[in-house]
């Protein structure tokens, strides 16, 4: 036994290896990337580059900031990851070293979202956008269009039939909710997404994936980030994904770290991501992102969603300055109207959709002033936008916007507990105001019946 | 703009991704715990008779096995630990999509989802391998910052070529490991190693309820072709007590419990616990002294969850029964003899926690018990009552799948068979004569039979 175990080994020891193997040189990455998208990268990288490795630190954003800034961040070559606002303020505090100058090849810019540095501090390597994932199979049964506009989710045929994820609680959410607010303005964004809710189960993580909650037919509809949809029908599910009328722009970014140890490395580490070859990783069933070289599109398949092609059609100029300095503020806000209401939210939106069913018949001319005070009462954010970009407020709601999965809520600030009363006090006199109408409404066809 | 639409209607176009089909009762592979699904998703799928009030803990679960695990100290306390010396940061980086791993191609190329197990001679007082005094009893190739990697893994291959009856050939490749840049010394003349690749993860709860009973009943049962069968008996560590084996290649594992907490410590360097220590042998000083994540660094709730996720993996069903080459190939199958191992149905017992998995008839394919493969595929690492010729018959269930849902093929333990007909090949010891029997066939007959393997 001991002479086989021995031959055995021998076969395996006798091998000849290359000098240049052995000397790999490593490049540390920091990124949030999943699983999926790490090693798909990191396969093909290596194999293109057999000198380089990588050596990957998972953190979150929340995790990855204080990380990088600190001691152990000096041993870092690059950041990697999808946080607009860690990037910026990375940049702000000189973190990074300038990238090379990109040719038309790599734009800055797409329907008037910012998608790289200006100065060249930090590169978007790939895209997201927002929109619905619907299943088909499900509308039709409960006899529901497929929505093709955001305006279309308020409709309260879709009461029930949709899930809209809470911006606190779901990392791509705030970004969407600040798209929408810049795109519609302030208080017409909060009327959306009010009225959307009311038709909505709010979703966070823990349990199914939004798009599974589709896919499985306990929903009809999701409003999601579009690559966990795109990535989920790659994968075989019947689901479908629109892209409605204003879609946003996502980018996640690459940049070089002011103190990298490898500098050269990283740089080609840079370059893979944003060659022909490394765009065309995040068309993989498993990853499904948006490349960021337009001619990138030309190689994959036909249907392929392409923004380069459709962003004029939603084109408006997103501040991005002001979208990720009021994020947390706009969580704050949604939880406030939305969130935090409860039952009070859905039993308002009830009666406003009762009232307003009722007008279209016709029965009752004199409700429409009432009405309209009580809509603008549900619709009314808490603070107007002048307020949400004060540094006062900013202040009193720190900047964290979302919260890890299994964290503890923060305790409510003041100045939110305020903003949840305020919008508390509202609702519950417009509620008292729709009920009242729809009771006088009720005596006078009683005593139209008892005439009759 | 819609993309699914098309998107669907291509995929059900190629038939083997399309979404879901009706199960037949015959092809109810993992009895109630099977899905109709071929798509993708198909390994990941809960089983359809977990209870719903147990669905929220295999999320969690799956959050876990999905979990790109942190280097503490961190913020993100509840999923920080890796380390300080690891293989992989994360469960689907080896298990991807809940599928089998793969060695790698070039030998410049790192293990991306492969191991290699390392001992010294001798056992150790539960009877495991005797783990190596510098290195233990797995090489990690990777480490938090601050701390050496124990060394790298290359892995040449060496390639030759078989020959059918019918005058074809097919080349085979056997990996050659070496071991470069390691941080404590040379292994040693008397170094005992194995490679492994990760193992699909789905159907592992009713494995787990096939009773003892059943298993030494199959093993002393009279087979063909000089084939016994060996129950492999392990230390449990929560058990506390040697139990027979039933996963891993050598069925060196007893019950998912020791299998999740073995390879979250020895893969990954997070303890739980079941295994609180963290995994530094002694002249590893700058591991010892690393910041951990915890004490243990996965609680029992998380570890928990992380059981009853791969307890509750359905299976997915079997198409054979559509397509008559398949059939055909069931036959081929059977007259090779490949079932006295591959055992096409097993009665499982009572599941020690879950009534729902209990008490039905599975077709995993496997009889969970040791066989001699033969020089060919012998690893020289005897573990527990494994002997270094020794490996479990692998289940092959859902095998048919691995292309679609891993990008590739990779079989056998190393990861060396790069298709099912390799894998076949490979097969010496008590397999030799099936083996020479599939030698001697038609190809039409490989075709066959291959298309029968790719319809579980």
């Amino acid at each position: 036994m001991a002479t086989r175990l021995r031959s055995v080994l021998l076969t395996l020891l006798l091998v000849v290896v290359s000098p240049a193997v052995l000397a790999l040189q490593p490049i540390v990455v920091v990124t949030s990337y999943p699983q999926e998208v790490i090693s798909r990268f990191e396969d093909a990288f290596t194999r293109s580059h057999p000198d380089l490795t990588l050596e990957v630190i998972w953190r979150m954003p929340r995790d990855a900031m204080p990380y990088l800034v600190s001691e152990a961040g000096k041993g870092v070559d690059v950041y990697w990851s999808a946080s607009g606002r860690n990037f910026s303020e990375l940049a702000q505090r000189g973190s990074f070293q300038p990238l090379p100058e990109a040719g038309p090849e790599l734009p800055a810019q797409l329907g008037g979202f910012t998608l790289s540095d200006p100065g060249r501090r930090y590169v978007a390597t790939e895209m997201a956008t927002y929109g619905f994932v619907v299943n088909p199979a499900y509308l039709e049964r409960h006899g529901l269009p497929v929505p093709r506009t955001w305006n279309d989710l308020r409709d309260p045929r879709y009461r029930g039939h949709v899930l809209l994820p809470t911006p606190s609680r779901v990392g791509f959410a705030p970004l969407m909710v600040e798209v929408l607010l810049q795109r519609f303005g302030w208080e017409e964004g909060w009327a959306l997404l009010s009225e959307i809710a009311a038709n909505s189960e709010l979703w966070a993580p823990g349990g199914a994936f939004i798009t599974e909650e589709v896919a499985s037919g306990r929903k009809g509809v999701a409003v999601t980030i579009d690559f966990f949809a795109s990535s989920e029908i790659a994968n075989g599910a019947p689901v479908e994904f629109v892209y409605p009328d204003v879609i946003g722009i996502s980018p996640g970014h690459v940049a070089i770290m002011r103190d990298s140890p490898n500098p050269d490395a990283a740089r080609r580490f840079v370059d893979f991501l944003l060659s022909a070859d490394g765009q065309r990783l995040l068309a993989h069933p498993d990853i499904r992102k948006l490349p960021v070289r337009p001619e990138v599109y030309a190689t994959l398949p036909a249907d392929q969603f392409n923004p380069f092609s459709t962003a004029a059609r939603s084109r408006f100029d997103f501040a991005q300055a002001k979208a990720l300095e009021r994020l947390a503020v706009d969580n704050a806000v949604f939880d406030a109207m939305i969130t935090l209401q409860g039952p009070r939210h859905a039993r308002l939106w009830q009666l406003l959709h009762e009232v307003e069913a009722s007008l279209r018949s016709g029965e009752f001319a004199d409700g429409e002033e009432v009405l309209s005070k009580a809509r603008a009462l549900a619709l009314l954010p808490p603070i107007d936008e002048a307020q949400s970009q004060s540094d006062e407020v900013r202040a009193a709601l720190g900047n964290r916007a979302v919260r890890g999965g299994t964290e503890t809520p923060p305790q409510m600030t003041r100045l939110q507990s305020e903003w949840v009363e305020a919008v508390a006090q509202r609702h519950d006199s417009a509620i008292a105001m729709l009920e009242s109408l729809l009771a006088s409404q009720h005596d006078r066809s009683a005593a139209a019946a008892v005439v009759r | 703009m819609i993309v699914g639409r098309l998107a669907v209607a291509a995929l059900a176009a190629i038939g083997a991704l399309c979404a879901a089909f009706p199960a037949s009762p015959e092809s109810a592979a993992g009895g109630s715990s099977t899905v109709a699904m071929r798509s993708r998703e198909a390994y990941s799928q809960p089983s359809p008779a977990l209870p719903a009030d147990r669905l929220a803990e295999f999320f969690l679960g799956r959050a876990l096995f999905r979990q790109v695990w942190v280097i503490p100290p961190a913020l993100d306390s509840d999923v920080d630990g890796l380390g300080p010396t690891f293989n992989r940061p994360s469960c689907v980086a080896c298990h991807l999509k809940n599928g089998r791993g793969f060695a790698p191609e070039a030998v410049e190329d790192p293990l991306r989802a492969m191991l290699v197990r390392i001992s010294v001679p001798g056992t150790t007082d539960k009877g495991a391998p005797l783990p190596h005094p510098a290195y233990g009893d797995q090489l990690n190739d990777a480490a938090v910052p601050g701390v050496p990697r124990e060394g790298r893994v290359l892995v040449n291959w060496q390639y030759r070529t078989e020959r059918f009856a019918d005058g074809s050939t097919i080349e085979l490749r056997k990996p050659a490991i070496e071991f470069a840049q390691l941080a404590f010394g040379p292994v040693g003349d008397d170094l005992l190693l194995s490679p492994r690749i990760g193992s699909p993860v789905f159907g592992l709860g009713l494995l787990e309820a096939v009773s003892d009973t059943a298993l030494h009943a199959q093993a002393a049962r009279e087979k063909p072709d000089g084939i016994t069968g060996r129950v492999n008996l392990v230390w449990d560590e929560s058990a506390q007590q040697k139990l027979p084996g039933r996963f891993g290649w050598k069925a060196n594992v007893a019950t998912l419990r020791q299998q999740v907490a073995s390879a979250l410590l020895g893969d990954l360097g997070i303890t739980s616990p079941v295994l609180p220590r963290e995994n530094c042998p002694p002249a590893q000083v700058a591991c010892a002294s690393a910041v951990n994540g915890g004490d243990p660094e996965l609680n029992e709730a998380q570890l928990r969850s992380m059981v009853l996720y791969q307890q509750a993996l359905a299976v997915p069903a079997a198409r054979t029964a559509d397509d008559p080459a398949a059939v055909r190939g069931r036959a081929v199958f059977m007259q090779a003899g490949c079932q006295h191992c591959h055992l096409p149905q097993l009665q499982i017992g009572t599941h020690p926690e879950h009534a729902w998995l209990s008490n039905q008839t599975i077709e995993p394919y496997t009889d969970l018990l040791l066989h001699d493969m033969g020089d060919e595929l012998a690893d020289g690492r005897p573990d527990f009552e494994a002997s270094g010729r020794q490996w479990r018959t692998a289940p092959l269930w859902g095998i048919g799948l691995t292309k679609v849902i891993s990008d590739r093929e990779s079989y056998l333990h190393d990861g060396r068979a790069r298709t099912l007909m390799e894998a076949i090949m490979w097969h010496g010891g008590e397999a030799q004569a099936a083996r020479e029997r599939v030698r001697s066939l038609s190809a039409s007959e490989h075709a066959d039979l291959i298309r029968f393997l790719e319809s579980l």
